[in-house]
């Protein structure tokens, strides 16, 4: 839709001086959207100018109304030289270009420049008026909404998963252009700043159109990165799942753009060419270039006790990793050609990747990947949204609905890539979790043919996204959820690196019924896997009654602790997806510990949060593996390519290996949120895996990690009894402080009735070497750096618990935001030994723990470690998450006491994600007893309420509470959580994703490197705050910084930084007031203070 | 080599310890010497890495600050450090206040870059560290320049431009006034006299002699000149210094002072008494004169409190005696012709006591 740009620009404040003889500003603004400018009058001797312009209005396509941001420049008139800059702001106005509501941009904007920061503030209102469609050929993909939210954002329901999108811009970087040598750095910044801001709409724009193809009406999980690549530009990379979403509110879906699906399939036309372009690159362009390939699968592992001898293999023949690959015994050239080689009819291979047997002939498989088969998907785009089965399922009519529904849903089958990036689905989606699988791939940049155009790096990227999806299948999966795309580059290296969950999905579900899945029927279980997909499928499809599926969560809520655990969590997420038989790699398999029927595996690692499904028991705990190995500094592209790829392996192995020994040592047995970081630096590689580990009920309890070790003298033997008492005595302290100790009889005892299946999980507790399950250490000196390192690993301060997942796990509960932060730490490195580099992080914990001391007792939530190698010899990490406040467990049970009856229905979906984590403490155990044995609801209420508040009230909710007062004026919450402890979000207001430069030639004046990234850092923060609250916002959930580089140069008294930040703008409100609080920001932007 | 090592939170906490060490003129280093000291290391468990780190934090985030604090309402009105405006006040009221054997010092001076240079000497005889003692003077010279040319009230003024809590707007207001008249304070005579007492005579002459003050109908002018009227006003009372009156006046205050005061005490307010009244009216006189307006307090201490204090008269018994020297000439009828004069004469007088008992003390 074309639309009208109107702005106006009120006042100023707090201008800098600008001429020293008056110490005044005579300051105006000039406008700018596309060609055109206009300009304010002079507003003379003032540094708080009123301006109160007229209206200046601007008319764009959509298309740059899109891409292009408004940009107003604030000027000093000066008669006789040249005019100086104070400053710009640059708008974006996506948000703007919705249909839903008159929406306005209006109040103060800190003037950004980028040699000085923050100088001032500027006072406008900007609008836009859209025209109704006149041409349907454009790109164009207004009304397309934009989420950094990784779930279904909170208010909406989920109708249609259209599938993974994403998109691919290249541009040449400014800062390398000749221009560059003689224009000034605030030219060079302005226009690089400009240009990311242009790269940023332009691919959103173009994804937006690839779901609008889909027939989505916004995209979830969006995640936007920048790579610079130096001598061959910047590209602006952007991967999200496409989704239609609709608002349980609306009675119409909101239909994207107002198009009528007539023109879709002329669009589609001109979409298929562009899919084309990108996809039909013959397979043999991609391996030329490319190094070396490899993958590795890192769940369920493979154990170690079976390679101890390989621990230090020669660098020439891995055969750990070897192993691994081997397991798949895929060549990964073979997707590709499988693509483009049986474009067979869609419905005959539904069922096809259901036995792992017939996933190991990967040519029957086909996708909608290529243009030979885009004719045969219309049909599932062709019918769009009709008003009827939105609101056929929001009354949740059973079958019907969800028959209609699966309809629209384009089947996994068909997706060309069926990866999600979302990290939190509707329950019922996941209906097996396998494991992580990830791919990685080494380039040299310097081989592009013609770097300005996408084509190779698209073609990387299909390489590696096929081959992720060759690993999921081999997991008996057809998903991969979770999914993140990194790269990392260090001169004319790139490595690209892809991981997700592998996983089988339910995309058929319906999201008002299924609110919890049952177990499978105990006695009809037969032992066939092929049978087992197809009954699982059936069960989904079947339980849509949404009173039998409320029954069994109230059931969930109020039997829990009898025999059967508790109902509404479903085990079936643990089992394995492939047939234990035919395992991909050599996997422990045991049976469930809550169906006791199925097989499970001895750990689970995956990427995403914690789905409510999965029972857990205690707290979450963080970990995190790191490795650092020296590298040989560049020798030319060819053999430092093949070195880093000849690196990987065992670069994965190690973190690989210490995740496993970190997470026994907790004495768990699951990992969420498992992100791994690589890094390649001229004389480093760097790989961090950081996770949030926590015990899940359904996999088999963890034995404590034995030691083994060739001990040839007395003397080493008895260090190395030493090792294991000390190794014993951290899982005792690390169950206790996890609140797992309970569990150890918790979990037998209930199923006493199951004999021979408790007596195999007692002797997982014997020690004795014989046992298969025991875990085990190897050493091969006493003083190894790998068990000195694991055994420092030190424990987080009283008070302080920290997890890296977006959902928490386990049982805590957040009260809420106390404060975001952001750290950063850059330092010489020269790596001596391998606890110096652990020393770093573990330093940089024990720092933020000291510094946030006075919020004590508090959860750190979100945390994201980012590592850099900018230059030789350096590492900087950037390190973000929020300090929550904790509730008592027992306010979650007072609220649902608080419920009536009736109202529990309700309740139940609202609270699970609680319910699921808290009811496993013991004193809740004991309430819900109390419950069940005095049988009556009003009974419990009378009886429980009274010692519940008192608790509450003491604790937390104080604490909270002036929280809460201090929010009600106009502050802006960051976090990078989806949501805000303790408030509710009324609206998302639109994507935030900017880019900022800033540039210092006198650092030592303003605090040195220190100084200049404090201040940069709080002003980037700044522009956060002050765009969400121009919207009327005053919240920005999924906060991340994306991109923090650093360059510096100290010698010259220069420096210069760019930090990419992104995140969802909404309104919250307080839980318990429903009101709307964004009074305050109004009026401050309505009438300027002056 | 480069190293970074920042921590930045959405909203801006301040850590009120750090901030006094700073305020207070310690480095980086020593406030970190000081918290090892203070055993805060051992309490959390953490290297002296981590704690010198945080200070640093800390510090820069104030020297950041400092700008804004010289303005404050900019502080209030900037959006780079998100801060609830409990700590926005608290940050600037901390930035404000002043140690008064600092102020002690100044007092009097000319707020000049010239005397900024004596801020050693101060900060050698106050052992308080130069870096506090500069802050110290540049506030006061920077809140003395922003009202000195103010109309209204000088509080008032003080609170809007500073955002200053009353007790502390008050103070300042009582240090410009100082200083506007250029009050002598520094003489030795009058080094027994503290910062407080100052403030309380300044802020009692501010209240009732100055054109702010209630009897005071021109509000012509400000707050920080006094009411020139008054003073001129003020010469009416040598009447009361003329040989009858006097006479009249003793007779009348020794009598009254029968029941309240002990024989002892009023021999001596009976030998002295004639001295004691010329002194009195002595100031009153003067004050017309810009000259021994400076001197007010030295003609104070050096004709009144001093005396009083060599003969032994208590503070208690002071106050008595010059209630009743105050009362009595209402009695009289000095001032038939002049009726006026008995508010000039209460005007005088009530704060002349007050400053006398504030600054009766060795």
């Amino acid at each position: 839709m074309p639309g009208k740009v109107k702005v106006r620009v009120v006042a100023g404040r707090g201008l800098p001086v600008m001429d020293r003889s008056t110490d005044l500003t005579d300051a105006y603004v000039e406008v700018r959207f596309g060609p055109d400018v206009f300009k304010t009058d002079i507003c003379k001797k003032s540094l708080n100018p009123q301006w109160n312009s007229e209206w200046f209005k601007f008319e764009g396509e959509d298309e740059s109304l899109q891409d292009e941001p408004l940009e107003l420049r604030v000027l000093d008139h000066d008669t006789y030289s040249a005019n100086d800059a104070i400053g710009k702001i640059y708008i974006d106005l996506n948000p703007l270009l919705t249909k839903d509501m008159p929406k306005v941009i209006s109040g103060w904007f800190p003037i950004y420049d980028t040699m000085h920061g923050i100088r001032g503030e500027l006072n406008l209102i900007v609008k836009v008026d859209l025209f109704s469609d006149v041409n349907k050929f454009r790109q164009s993909s207004c009304g397309i909404q934009f989420f950094s939210t990784a779930e279904v954002p909170s208010g909406y329901r989920m109708q249609v998963i259209n599938g993974f999108v994403e998109e691919l811009v290249v541009n040449d970087d400014p800062e390398y252009q000749w221009i560059d040598k003689i224009r000034t750095p605030r030219a060079s910044n302005e226009a690089r700043q400009r240009l990311f801001s242009k790269l940023s709409g332009e691919l959103q724009r173009k994804i937006g159109v690839k779901v609008a193809e889909l027939g989505g009406n916004a995209v979830i999980g969006y995640c936007q990165c920048f790579d610079l690549e130096g001598e061959s530009g910047i590209v602006a990379r952007g991967i999200g799942t496409g989704v239609t979403l609709i608002r349980p509110s609306q009675l119409m879906p909101p239909s994207p753009q107002g198009a009528s699906p007539q023109f879709k399939d002329l669009r589609h036309a001109v979409n298929s060419l562009h899919f084309f372009n990108h996809h039909h690159t013959p397979p043999t362009h991609g391996p030329s270039l490319s190094r070396s390939h490899h993958h590795l699968t890192m769940t369920p592992p493979h154990t170690p006790v079976k390679k101890t001898a390989s621990i230090s293999p020669p660098p020439s023949a891995p055969p750990l990793v070897q192993s691994s690959q081997s397991a798949f015994s895929f060549p990964f050239s073979s997707p590709l050609i499988e693509d483009s080689a049986t474009p067979s009819s869609p419905p005959n291979i539904i069922r096809c990747a259901t036995s792992p047997v017939k996933v190991n002939s990967p040519q029957t498989v086909v996708r909608r990947s290529s243009e030979s088969d885009a004719s045969s998907t219309t049909p599932p785009k062709g019918s769009s949204l009709t008003e009827s089965s939105g609101s056929g399922s929001v009354v949740g009519s059973g079958s019907k609905a969800a028959t209609k529904l699966s309809a629209q849903q384009p089947s996994i089958d068909l997706m060309e890539y069926p990866f999600f990036t979302m990290t939190s689905f509707p329950v019922g989606f996941i209906v097996h979790l396998g494991g992580v699988v990830s791919a990685k791939s080494v380039k040299l940049l310097d081989k592009i043919h013609n770097p300005e155009e996408p084509e190779t790096r698209d073609a990387w990227w299909t390489e590696i996204r096929t081959e992720i999806r060759t690993h999921c299948k081999a997991m008996g999966c057809h998903a991969v959820l979770g999914y993140t795309e990194k790269t990392t580059i260090c001169d004319e290296i790139i490595v690209l690196c892809a991981t997700g969950t592998a996983a089988r999905v339910n995309v058929t579900y319906d999201p008002t019924s299924s609110t919890r899945v049952p177990p499978p029927p105990p006695a009809v279980v037969p032992e066939k896997p092929s049978a087992e997909k197809e009954r699982d499928k059936k069960l989904y499809v079947d339980v849509n009654l949404a009173n039998s599926a409320a029954q069994s969560s109230l059931q969930a809520l109020y039997d829990h602790g009898s025999d059967d655990g508790s109902p509404h969590y479903n085990c079936l997420l643990c089992h394995v997806p492939y047939k234990p038989s035919s395992a991909p790699f050599p996997v422990n398999l045991s049976v469930c510990g809550i169906c006791r029927k199925r097989k499970v595996p001895d750990v689970l690692f995956t990427t995403i949060d914690p789905p409510t499904e999965i029972q857990t028991h205690g707290k979450g705990a963080f970990i995190q593996a790191r490795v650092c190995r020296p590298k040989a500094k560049s020798k030319g592209g060819e053999s430092n390519a093949r070195e880093i790829s000849d690196c990987l392996p065992f670069l994965e192995y190690e973190l690989h290996s210490q995740l496993m020994n970190k997470l026994k040592l907790c004495g768990m047995n699951g990992l969420y949120g498992l992100k791994i970081q690589i890094t390649v630096g001229e004389s480093l590689l760097v790989g961090v895996a950081t996770a949030t580990a926590v015990f899940m009920a359904a996999l088999p309890m963890p034995s404590v990690p034995r030691v083994s070790g060739q001990a040839t003298s007395e003397e080493e033997n008895s260090r190395l009894q030493e090792i294991q008492k000390r190794i014993s005595e951290k899982v005792l302290r690390n169950r206790e402080k996890h609140e797992l100790l309970h569990i150890d009889t918790g979990q037998i005892s209930p199923r006493s009735v199951v004999t021979d299946d408790s007596d195999e999980e007692t002797s997982e507790l014997d020690l004795s070497s014989g046992n298969k399950d025991t875990f085990v250490i190897e050493v091969d000196d006493a003083n190894d750096e790998n068990i000195i390192s694991l055994l420092k690993q030190s424990q987080l301060p009283e008070g302080f618990t920290m997890l890296n997942t977006h959902k928490i796990p386990g049982s805590t509960t957040l009260a809420s935001n106390l404060q975001m932060f952001t750290q950063i730490w850059r330092q010489e490195f020269v790596s001596t030994s391998k606890s110096s580099f652990i020393d770093i992080f573990e330093n940089l914990v024990k720092k933020i723990c000291y510094k946030l001391r006075r919020m004590s007792p508090c959860c750190l939530c979100g945390i994201d470690f980012s590592v850099d190698l900018p230059e030789d010899r350096e590492i900087q990490i950037t390190l973000t998450g929020v300090c929550c406040s904790l509730e008592n467990v027992s306010d979650s049970a007072f609220e649902l006491q608080t419920y009536s009856k009736e109202n529990l229905l309700k309740a139940v979906s609202a609270t699970t994600t609680s319910s699921s984590g808290t009811s496993e403490r013991d004193d809740m155990m004991f309430q819900m007893e109390e419950f069940s044995t005095e049988g009556s609801i009003g009974n419990l209420q009378g009886h429980t309420r009274v010692p519940l508040t008192r608790q509450t009230k003491e604790n937390s909710v104080r604490r909270s509470l002036e929280h809460t007062v201090q929010k009600h004026k106009n502050c802006v919450e960051l976090t990078p959580l989806p949501s805000i402890p303790g408030f509710k979000i009324e609206r998302y207001l639109g994507n935030y994703n900017f880019f900022f430069i800033r540039e210092s030639t006198s650092l030592r004046e303003i605090g040195g490197q220190g100084g200049f990234m404090q201040t940069f850092v709080a002003e980037v923060m700044a522009n956060v705050r002050a765009n969400v609250a121009s919207l009327g916002g005053n919240g920005l959930v999924s906060y991340r910084m994306n991109q923090c580089v650093l360059m510096c140069n100290p010698h010259k008294n220069q420096s210069q930084c760019l930090i990419n930040v992104s995140g969802d703008a909404v309104v919250v409100s307080s839980e318990e007031s429903f009101s709307i609080i964004v009074e305050p920001l109004r009026k401050n932007s309505d009438s300027p203070i002056t | 080599m480069t190293a970074v090592d920042v921590f930045v939170g959405n909203y801006t906490l301040i850590d009120f310890e750090l901030y006094d060490l700073w305020l207070n003129g310690y480095s980086a280093h020593d406030a970190a010497l000081f918290l090892q000291k203070s055993g805060v290391l051992q309490k959390a468990d953490v290297s002296m890495e981590i704690v010198y780190s945080d200070i640093q934090d800390q510090y820069r985030l104030f020297t950041s600050m400092e700008k804004l604090l010289k303005s404050p309402p900019k502080l209030i009105d900037q959006q780079i450090y998100q801060m609830e405006t409990d700590m926005q006040k608290r940050v600037i009221e901390r930035y404000y206040r002043f140690d008064s054997v600092v102020v002690r010092e100044i007092l009097g001076k000319k707020l000049s870059s010239r005397n900024r240079k004596d801020m050693e000497d101060v900060s050698e005889k106050t052992r308080i560290p130069i870096r506090s003692c500069r802050r110290q003077f540049d506030n006061l010279k920077r809140v003395f320049k922003t009202v000195e040319d103010m109309m209204g009230s000088l509080v008032e003024n003080i609170k809007t431009h500073y955002l200053l809590s009353e007790d502390l707007a008050r103070q300042y207001a009582a240090i410009v006034f100082i200083a506007n008249n250029r009050f002598e304070t520094g003489k030795k005579k009058l080094s027994h006299l503290t910062f407080e007492d100052f403030v309380f005579c300044a802020n009692q002459m501010i209240t009732n002699w100055s054109y702010s003050s209630v009897e005071c109908k021109v509000h012509e002018d400000m707050d920080v000149d006094l009411d020139r009227r008054f003073l001129q006003d003020l010469r009416e009372l040598k009447l009361i210094a003329e040989k009858e009156v006097l006479d009249d006046h003793k007779g009348q205050v020794i009598s009254h002072l029968k029941q309240t005061m002990s024989k002892k005490s009023r021999q001596i307010v009976e030998e002295s008494f004639k001295n004691w009244s010329k002194a009195i009216i002595n100031i009153a006189c003067g004050l017309n004169h810009s000259k021994d307006v400076r001197d007010i307090f030295l003609d104070l201490v050096e004709k009144v409190t001093e005396p009083c204090l060599s003969v032994g008269l208590t503070a208690p018994d002071m106050n008595t005696f010059l209630s009743a020297y105050k009362d009595t000439i209402v009695k009289m009828d000095v001032f038939r012709h002049q009726p006026h004069m008995l508010v000039v004469w209460d005007r005088y007088m009530k704060t002349l006591i007050l400053c006398v008992l504030q600054i009766y003390h060795t």
